[in-house]
């Protein structure tokens, strides 16, 4: 059916009350003709605007700058432009949204723009709501995309981690008390084939005698009054044939209300680990089994080789009160020189077996003139050693109780100790001090001091100075031992002081009052 | 990036804010047998690879003047002729400052050093206007989809423009089209102006909303060495809508050497 003609009343209604703003500009946007709706819009009639007004003058700031960025370019370029959304200001000032349409058509030898224009608030409302709704879940996008991020960076160093320590993860499903073990279980129970690992599978490697504890501790573990945490180290007989060992931890962990919710744990091979601590305890034992032996030796053989000697000093002294040539006296003295060292050594290996075997030497403390017994051992050392000079110095007085022997064992000891390594030009001083609570025996030789680094381990036994000693020597290294053996036996202590400018001074100090035996005191300077 | 005719010379175009290098079509014809003009679309614009917007890069000009850097070292044979539009004239005057070795001449539609007003400067435009601009984009957001879309009226008297073009053309990712706002109408290298040692035209619309006349001035009065022109011309656009004008005024102005 043809449509009716149009009147030309008809037509000019249609135009000014159109339901929708209709406007017509020169290409610089100057108004040539508005519809009556447009104007009761923006609050003006035709004659107000008409060849006066542009149409960028009715837009808000912003929207004159995307006209003229956006909306002018498009409508040279294109010839047209769709549902643009601009601001129109109405005369008293607001604005409002409208939505544009228009075309650039050439007229009568000019370019004109026809444009239609409908109300948009609406519409904007519902684009802002829309925009805000977007704009909302983008950020929960973002904040969700991040999280995943976290969680995936958190995976992966968990991962990092149960690789590097050789962790295998397990846990078990509650709600059915299945077990599930993660793939690379496979290795620990010896299964070459890809594929998963079932509870099955994995429970029928565990050690018959060992399956009983290892269901135990899980047990436990979920049990509601139980301590959520399990830990059993059980043996795997492989599908390989190989027996491991394998160290399983494992927590569970509850829910809102408190009840099990779920459980993991860990796996750990810890086969070669418990095999090197094994290997380790043997070798320990077997170590400290040899030296046992071995020192037991020293003191059978020095005990038996005592009896041998005396005899042999005994025959030498019978001999030399015989009728001699000087030759067969000379080798007479020197039978019963060697035989007296042999002696003094084994008694040093004696008193060595006896401190580390025996728990320590033992005194028989009388009451004596220390300061004689010193001076008379100092004596017989000036006689063993002519040439070199050893002082001896004496303070306070009275009587101390101690064990002579030991006494002079030990002027004997740190005197040889301080001519061997001492300054051979400069006086070995001996100092005996007496006190109401004390006896202190001190010697002091100058020359080179102990190295720092010797200083903690010189009354270990079996050390010597730094310097290797002169072949033929008494000493083996037992001295300074002997004499922290004895000091501890009477309850006192050896101390040292060994400096450059100072010379080396070690000093022996007995208590004067003494009831049973004290903890071994020794300190180093 | 593009490259149309075949002179001896090589001349570069860069659009201004808002579309891409189709601005140029009508302009191009008067220059194509002198130049070798290359077109090309800023980055974030048109159909440029919107995965290399760099926020931190194009947060100045400078991101901008270094790409043009890169595209005269690359292409252009000799010193070029530099074209911008709009924010694009501040673009290639950066660009001249580095490296003026690579440009003869500089030729400014519509300048701007800076789009608002401080103290005598007059720019055109107050802080909350450019805030409004930005609100304006906002509500385009989802207008623009539209926009990009086909014609629904077509355009009967410019068959010559294909599908193609009118679908890309002032299109782009609106979240780039408001950084690239802010970063355009924020900036102020009015402190670099005098440094441009090149010559450079001018070309100020009579009336022009983005670039008023003082702005002109302002840019004449600083560069060392420029011709002004004021184009009779309303809207920002001269080479869309006055484009034999300008063509004219660029010939003279190259020639007078």
């Amino acid at each position: 059916m043809s449509q009716p003609p149009l009147e030309p009343e008809d037509s000019r209604a249609l135009y000014e009350d159109a339901p929708c703003g209709l406007l017509c500009t020169l290409e610089n946007g100057t108004i040539e003709r508005i519809n009556r709706t447009l104007c009761g819009w923006l609050g003006v009639s035709a004659a107000d605007v008409v060849g006066t007004r542009r149409l960028q003058d009715l837009l808000t700031v912003g929207c004159k700058i995307f006209h003229q960025t956006h909306w002018m370019p498009l409508l040279q370029i294109q010839g047209s432009v769709a549902e643009v959304q601009l601001e129109l200001v109405h005369r008293d000032g607001h604005s409002f949204p409208v939505l544009v349409n228009a075309v650039r058509h050439e007229k009568r030898g000019r370019i004109e723009h026809e444009l239609a224009v409908f109300v948009a608030s609406d519409r904007r409302k519902y684009e802002r709501e829309l925009l805000a709704a977007r704009k909302r879940a983008e950020e929960l996008l973002e904040s969700d995309r991040a999280a995943k991020a976290a969680l995936s960076t958190a995976q992966s160093r968990l991962r990092l981690a149960l690789e590097s320590a050789h962790l295998l993860v397990w846990d078990v499903d509650v709600a059915t008390g299945t077990r599930r073990y993660e793939a690379g279980v496979r290795r620990i129970i010896g299964r070459s084939s890809d594929g998963p690992v079932t509870a099955e599978m994995y429970l029928a490697c565990i050690h018959p005698d060992d399956r009983a504890r290892e269901q135990g501790a899980l047990d436990e573990a979920l049990a509601a009054d139980g301590q959520g945490r399990c830990h059993a180290e059980y043996r795997l007989i492989g599908h390989d044939g190989v027996e491991r060992v394998v160290s399983s931890s494992g927590r569970a962990f509850a829910d809102e209300t408190g009840n099990v919710a779920g459980f993991s744990g860990v796996l750990q091979d810890v086969t070669s680990w418990r095999r090197a601590e094994k290997a380790l305890r043997e070798q320990e034992q077997q170590a400290s089994a040899r030296a046992l032996l071995a020192e037991q030796l020293v003191g059978i053989v020095s005990h038996d080789l005592r009896t041998p000697l005396n005899a042999a000093v005994l025959g030498a002294s019978l001999l030399a009160g015989g009728d001699l040539t000087v030759p067969q006296a000379r080798t007479v003295t020197r039978i019963h020189a060697s035989a007296n060292r042999a002696s003094r050594l084994i008694a040093d290996l004696l008193d060595f077996t006896q401190g580390r075997l025996g728990g320590g030497l033992r005194v028989q403390r009388r009451e004596h003139d220390i300061h004689a017994l010193v001076a008379d051992t100092v004596e017989e050392l000036k006689l063993a050693v002519p040439g070199r000079m050893i002082e001896h110095r004496r303070f306070g007085e009275g009587h101390v109780s101690a064990d002579s022997d030991r006494v002079a064992q030990v002027v004997t000891n740190l005197c040889t100790n301080a001519l061997t390594y001492g300054a051979a030009d400069r006086p070995v001083t001996v100092t005996s001090r007496v006190s109401e609570h004390a006896l202190s025996l001190e010697v002091h030789n100058f020359g080179a001091p102990i190295p720092r680094e010797l200083l903690p381990h010189i009354f270990e036994p079996l050390r010597r100075g730094e310097q290797q000693i002169k072949l033929g020597s008494r000493s083996v290294g037992l001295g300074l031992y002997i004499v922290q053996e004895i000091a501890v036996a009477h309850g006192g202590q050896v101390t040292v002081h060994s400096r450059q400018e100072d010379g080396t001074s070690f000093v022996v100090t007995i208590p004067a009052q003494y009831e049973g035996k004290l903890q071994p005191a020794t300190r180093i300077g | 990036m593009r490259v149309v005719g075949r002179g001896p010379e090589t001349m570069i175009m860069a659009h201004g804010y808002g579309c891409d290098q189709n601005m140029w079509r009508l302009l191009t014809p008067s220059f194509q047998e002198q130049y070798r003009i290359v077109l090309y679309d800023l980055v974030g614009s048109g159909r440029s690879d919107l995965s290399l917007y760099d926020r931190k890069k194009y947060g100045s000009l400078h991101g901008h003047a270094s790409d043009v850097l890169d595209l005269a070292r690359e292409f252009a044979d000799g010193p070029a002729v530099f074209v911008g539009h709009s924010v694009s004239a501040m673009i290639g005057l950066l660009a001249g400052i580095a490296a003026p070795e690579l440009f003869s001449a500089h030729v400014m539609i519509g300048p701007s050093p800076c789009y608002i007003n401080d103290g005598d400067y007059v720019g055109g435009f107050t802080r909350a206007d450019i805030d409004s601009l930005l609100d304006t984009l906002d509500s385009n957001y989802l207008g623009w989809a539209s926009t990009m879309a086909p014609a629904i009226m077509g355009a009967p008297d410019r068959p010559e423009l294909g599908q193609e073009l009118t679908n890309s053309f002032c299109a782009t990712d609106p979240e780039i089209a408001k950084h690239f706002a802010h970063v355009t109408f924020l900036s102020d290298n009015r402190a670099d102006v005098h440094k441009l040692q090149t010559r450079s035209l001018i070309l100020q619309c009579s009336q022009d909303l983005i670039a008023p006349l003082s702005v002109g001035a302002f840019l004449h009065a600083t560069l060392p060495d420029s011709d002004l022109r004021i184009v009779e011309n309303i809207g920002h656009c001269p080479h869309l809508s006055a484009p034999s004008t300008i063509a004219t005024a660029m010939s003279e102005f190259l020639r007078a050497r």
